[in-house]
């Protein structure tokens, strides 16, 4: 019989975080990286219950820290949409390409 | 009491630096000029102590029995103290820094006396920002050269750098931000490492000392902690010891990395080829009094770092060394002096002649005798006479002229023959005339490598090369009158005041100078120093002797 | 089983009396407009007020902790949620001081011209609640939310001209590198908590310390014969050197060390000056406080092994260390040279001085060794000494840049004419801040090689000569500042500054002055201070008694064991008590 064990909550947690990371890298729009980002903290959070299920002595603290991360991620996601908004009126565009003003 | 005199005389010109903010613009110059005199005067106060040291009985009382046993004026305050560090404020003056800070203060004496006609210059802005700079910097030389404690040597050196930078590059030639800037970089590029070996020297000693070790100098003190103390790292065994033995990033053997680091920043500043090519851009540019300073002051604290720091410290570093420091000083001697022979620059002439000049100081040091070294402090002393002279002979006759174009001059003695009998003293005692000051500290360089023949089998073809620089600066100097005071006289010059009389009380102290360090260099000279230097030779080739014998063993 | 939960007291609260005055200031500065009408002058009243009463009660409770022990908000088994000691006393002070200069900027320049002026000084507030936070915690979740708190403002206020384009780009450039490193920084956070299952870091550093120790004795030549025994240890090392990776970019996007230093110059170009000036400052001292916390917990974890762990378990992490700070100091420095903008060139300039504090952040030394040498002394006695040089030279470019409309080197052509008291301070500013005597910056630079020659071996020894090369370096663009002020004049008219600015930027030159000269001791002494007594949990022998060391000793055998242990002592402890409350 297959037992869901630590080890796939793991592993899924780490194609989320590849997945995070590849479309962080790949993704020009704004809007889609900070899709990126979120979906990086939504594997920090399967890793942070899955710990916290199988670890010995048991306690909540890891799942505590994934609630904080959510709040975390929508204070953030708030900030930086309202960031790519003020961009928007500015640059007509939210291609992370398109900033040429700075030299960075 | 005694002990303060030091003090009052670094902050003096401090104070008078502080007196020019507060005072009208009209009144720079002259609180300058009075500050620089009275500083001057106060400095006088610091030979008397030296004046019998020419008695073999009363030297040991003037100079101690051995290097740093008897110091003079010592002021000696906790500054910075942690529980395992004491950094003080040590000022004191021996055999070695004494005739440096009369010379300071008395080129300073004459260099505010040479800018007397500032708003005469092509760039008269903001003249009481120059004499307080001016004035800022006599401070940090003053201060380099009676500090004992190489944390406070460390900060008046680096405290010259920035009022060096703003009077050349404000009060300048055409090239003048180049020059500046390229003589702040070569300074400070010379001194990081310094830095680097200060913080070095200080964690090995700390090594060396713990659990307690006697002071190499002190009686009855105890020394337990690192030290910045410049005369307890050359005398305390304890940390000679160490610094023979260490490894540095556990590779390099400590003594002779240390010696480079520190011989870096004292090379810039003597100026050494290679690492010269700021001065003839720094005096082509600077202001004449400027000039002055830099020639007759800046270019010595090259030489009395490696005598003070570099050799006493690290003997066997000197000796590791010896041959390259050696040949660096031959080389620096026929490349200035060829340079020179190649000028029209007038200026620059002068400058590269410094260079060839600091060479005797480089070799005489190299060979580490006591002839050698004495001829280098002597060939010092006498260059911070006549190069100043030479550069404000230069400075006169630009006020005049508005150009330094050797081969457009001539017959200026004819039309100026005051001055012309001035500069020919000048430059005569530049090239080492028998006679004049430039002599003595030559014969006694070369005199000086002969004598180290059996130490150096290199030493009798460097003296012999060094010889020939004496030659070429015959060449350069005598072609040099030939070109500009003497010949028919010229149309273009014909109209020109004589020397001025403030120009001749700047020029006639200086040629009097000149000829009294000609003739009389044991009562002007060796008598006051001699002492110390012999100390300070005897440290090195005892040590040397030490090292040879643990490498035959 | 809630009631074995620890509870604070209401002491504990007055310990965070300083961050509780911060938090009632920016709840006071979003009601107030409701109550005395929008006005920015009576905001930066309410800043002023609320940060002087933060600065005395960080005195008073710094004074008051001292006397009555450390502490942390936390049970006393576990490093604390947050951290009452020496060191995040003094952050707390040195950041005030800051925030004033800041703002009083800020009511001088761009105030006048902002319609919102007041929300700028909410924004302000808010991220130095978060820096401040920054300075005072151990525990991950902590951390995490005192950097988001410190980020998400400070992404705004970079906003704040939000007719700018530049601002606007600058902005979103902020945000995507600070919600990419956040993201990496949890997940390293997550592979720790798996690691050790606690987010205590003074526990994390125990067990990081005890695997290195483990990989460390493995001896190479057996592990041919026997694969088996040394695999573990080697596994939990790469999950070790991930984790913490992770983490660290998190902290090193904060302090801006390359390469996650991309968004600075950027980040500081695009935002006001007042902006600038804030980021240049806290954001990097609060990171490097972290940091230097964290190292000192990992040190002191090699201290809390009963036979004694060296550090030279942490000889990787060290080289880490001093590498990523050499790199970013010589980075910044070369890269500053090219720059025109003046913000620019001090985004690098920070980046380098961020650098030099990072060399001393990688000594690693033993908790019980003397504070000569202490590199946290060190680094305490620099953000001091920075915090001056940056507020002067920063008060000089902003009122430059408010004259001229121009943010390039040319605009301070003739700046010794034509306003002499700006130029004299700036050129103090500046000379320290390429560290030469007799300005402060040359004694905060001598403190951090000290320290770093104190620790010898090669890689200090590097670092020094790595450091006193790189104000070689900086000499030139500096200087390229200078030239500009004294030796080249364009003829742009004379101007007179407001008089609060020219006071504040002569103010800090004449400290730098005296901080280089006569008082060099005196703030040395009281960065030791501040420095000493860590805030160190028990687990690394800090802050419990003989015994219940002794019973923490007795759990320390097994890395897994470990919370049970605790538990074991809370359990105990509580029975204690609940005798203790039968017994009359």
């Amino acid at each position: 019989m297959f037992i869901v064990g630590l080890t796939h909550y793991l592993i899924l947690a780490a194609v989320l975080f590849c997945c995070g990371v590849f479309v962080m890298m790949t993704k020009r729009n704004a809007i889609g990286i900070l899709m990126g980002v979120e979906l990086v903290l939504n594997s920090v959070n399967v890793n942070f219950v899955a710990f916290d299920r199988y670890r010995p002595g048991g306690g909540f603290d890891g799942q505590i820290a994934a609630l904080f991360v959510i709040v975390l991620a929508a204070a953030e996601a708030a900030v930086a949409v309202a960031i790519c908004m003020n961009v928007y009126k500015n640059l007509n565009t939210i291609d992370v390409d398109r900033g040429d003003a700075l030299h960075g | 009491m005694e002990g303060s005199l030091l003090t009052l005389l670094v902050f003096l010109p401090l104070m008078g630096a502080a007196g020019c903010v507060v005072m009208p613009k009209e009144m720079a110059r002259v609180i300058a000029l009075l500050t620089t005199l009275v500083t001057f005067l106060v400095s006088l106060w610091l030979i008397p102590p030296f004046l019998a040291g020419g008695d073999a009985a009363q030297a040991v009382n003037i100079f101690g029995s051995s290097y740093g046993e008897t110091l003079h004026f010592v002021q000696r305050i906790p500054w910075i103290t942690g529980d395992s560090f004491s950094i003080k404020y040590f000022v004191g003056i021996d055999g070695l820094s004494m005739p440096f800070v009369v010379l300071t203060t008395l080129v300073s004496l004459f260099a505010c006396a040479a800018s007397w006609n500032c708003h005469t210059w092509k760039v008269t802005k903001n003249l009481k920002a120059f004499f307080v700079l001016f004035l800022m910097l006599e401070t940090g030389m003053i201060g380099t050269f009676v500090s004992l404690d190489f944390f406070l040597f460390y900060i008046f050196w680096e405290v010259m750098l920035l009022p060096m930078y703003f009077l050349i590059g404000v009060w300048g030639g055409p090239r003048k931000e180049y020059a500046a800037i390229k003589f702040f970089l070569f300074t400070l590029a010379g001194s990081v490492l310094m830095l680097v070996a200060m913080i070095a020297m200080f964690f090995y000693s700390a090594d060396a000392v713990a659990g307690g070790v006697p002071s190499g100098y002190q009686d009855g003190v105890t020394i337990t902690q690192g030290t910045f103390d410049m005369i307890e790292l050359a005398t305390n065994s304890a940390i000679q010891e160490n610094f023979a033995a260490a490894t540095f990033m556990g590779v390099l053997p400590f003594a002779s990395t240390m010696f480079i680091f520190m011989f870096i920043g004292f090379a810039v500043k003597l100026p050494l080829v290679p690492v010269h090519t700021w001065l003839p851009d720094a005096h082509v540019e600077a202001p004449t009094p400027i000039s002055m300073i830099l020639a007759g002051v800046l270019l010595k604290m090259g030489g009395y770092g490696f005598l003070r720091l570099c050799y006493p410290i690290f003997p066997t570093g000197g000796h590791f060394w010896a041959s390259t420091l050696a040949a660096l000083g031959v080389i620096s001697i026929l490349y200035g002096a060829l340079c020179a022979m190649a000028q029209t620059d007038f200026k620059k002439l002068v400058a590269y002649s410094s260079i060839s000049h600091m060479g005797y100081v480089m070799l005489g040091i190299a060979v580490m005798t006591h002839t050698g070294v004495q001829g280098a402090m002597y060939q010092m002393i006498a260059h911070g006479i006549s190069s100043p002279m030479c550069f404000f002979l230069v400075g006169v006759i630009y006020d005049r002229a508005h150009h330094r174009e050797i081969n457009r001059f001539g017959g200026l003695w004819l039309t100026m023959p005051k001055y012309g009998t001035m500069a020919t003293i000048g430059f005569f005692a530049s090239l080492g005339l028998p006679g004049l000051c430039g002599f003595i500290g030559e014969i006694y360089v070369l005199l000086g490598t002969f004598e180290a023949r059996h130490t150096f089998e290199w030493a009798v073809p460097a003296a012999i090369l060094a010889a020939f620089g004496v030659i070429f600066t015959a060449g350069y100097v005598l072609w040099l009158i030939q070109r500009v005071y003497l010949g028919p006289e010229k149309e273009e010059y014909a109209g020109y005041p004589e020397a001025s009389g403030r120009e001749m009380a700047i020029l006639v102290p200086f040629a009097a100078l000149c000829v009294a360090y000609g003739v009389l260099p044991k009562h002007l000279l060796f008598d006051y120093v001699n002492g110390t230097l012999n100390h300070i030779v005897d440290t090195m080739q005892s040590s040397g002797a030490i090292t040879a014998l643990a490498a035959g063993s | 089983m809630f009631e074995s939960f620890w509870r604070p007291t209401l002491t504990d609260l007055y310990w965070f009396s300083p961050e509780l005055a911060l938090v009632g200031t920016l709840v006071t500065l979003l009601i107030a407009p409701m109550i005395v009408g929008r006005s920015s002058r009576n905001a930066t009243w309410i800043v002023v007020l609320g940060t002087l009463v933060t600065i005395l009660l960080s005195w008073k409770v710094g004074g008051d902790v001292r006397s009555a022990g450390l502490s942390g908000l936390a049970p006393p088994e576990a490093a604390g949620m947050l951290i009452l000691d020496n060191m995040s006393v003094y952050f707390k002070i040195v950041l005030m001081v800051f925030m004033l200069g800041v703002a009083l900027l800020w009511s001088i320049g761009s105030a006048k011209k902002e319609k919102h002026a007041e929300e700028f000084l909410i924004l302000l507030v808010g991220s130095a609640l978060g820096m401040i936070l920054m300075a005072g915690t151990l525990n991950l979740l902590m951390i995490i939310i005192a950097i988001e708190l410190a980020s998400l403002p400070s992404y705004a206020i970079v906003a704040f001209n939000k007719r700018n384009r530049r601002s606007a780009e600058a902005s979103l450039k902020y945000v995507i590198f600070g919600g990419i490193s956040s993201a990496i920084m949890l997940y390293g956070m997550s592979l720790l908590y798996g690691l050790y299952h606690t987010l205590d870091f003074a526990r994390i550093a125990y067990g990081v310390v005890a695997d290195l120790q483990a990989f460390a004795a493995v001896d190479v030549s057996s592990v041919a014969q026997s694969v088996d025994a040394s695999m573990p240890a080697a596994q939990n090392t790469v999950a070790i050197g991930v984790a913490l990776a992770c983490f660290l970019a998190g902290i090193f996007f904060k302090i801006a060390a390359v390469p996650f230093h991309f968004w600075c110059p950027d980040v500081f170009e695009g935002a006001q000056i007042e902006v600038t000036t804030w980021l240049s400052v806290s954001s990097k001292s609060a990171a490097i406080v972290l940091l230097l916390r964290l190292v000192d917990t990992f040190s002191s974890a090699t201290g809390a092994f009963p036979g004694g762990a060296s550090l030279s378990a942490l000889t990787g992490l060290a080289w880490g260390l001093g590498i990523v700070a050499a790199v970013t100091c010589t980075w910044g420095n070369f890269a500053a040279y090219r720059q025109n903008n003046v913000k620019r060139l001090f985004a690098y300039s920070s980046i380098a001085h961020a650098g030099y504090m990072m060399m001393a952040a990688s000594v690693f030394v033993h908790p019980d060794s003397p504070l000569d040498y202490s590199p946290i002394a060190a680094v305490l006695v620099y953000i001091l000494i920075y915090v001056f040089m940056n507020l002067g030279a920063f008060g000089v470019a902003a009122m430059v840049v408010w004259r001229s409309g121009n943010e390039n080197i040319d605009a301070f052509h003739g700046l010794g004419r034509r306003a002499p008291w700006l130029a004299i301070p700036m050129l103090c500013c500046l000379v320290s801040l390429v560290g030469l005597p007799p300005f402060a910056g040359f004694i905060g630079k001598i403190w951090i090689l000290l320290s770093l020659g104190a620790s010898g071996g090669g890689l200090y020894w590097g670092l020094v000569i790595v450091a006193v090369l790189n104000t070689l370096v900086s000499l030139f663009f500096y200087l390229r500042i200078v030239k500009a002020m004294f030796f080249v004049d364009d003829g742009q008219e004379s101007f007179t500054p407001p008089i609060s600015g020219l006071a504040m930027v002569n103010v800090c030159a004449v400290v730098l002055v005296l901080m280089g000269t006569l008082f060099i001791e005196a703030p040395r002494r009281k960065a030791e201070f501040y420095a000493s007594n860590l805030f160190r949990p028990a687990i690394l022998k800090g802050g419990m008694s003989h015994a219940e060391n002794a019973a923490i000793d007795a759990t320390q055998g097994e890395l897994l064991r470990l919370t049970e242990g605790v538990a074991r002592i809370e359990g105990e402890r509580n029975r204690r008590s609940d005798r203790q409350a039968q017994t009359p």
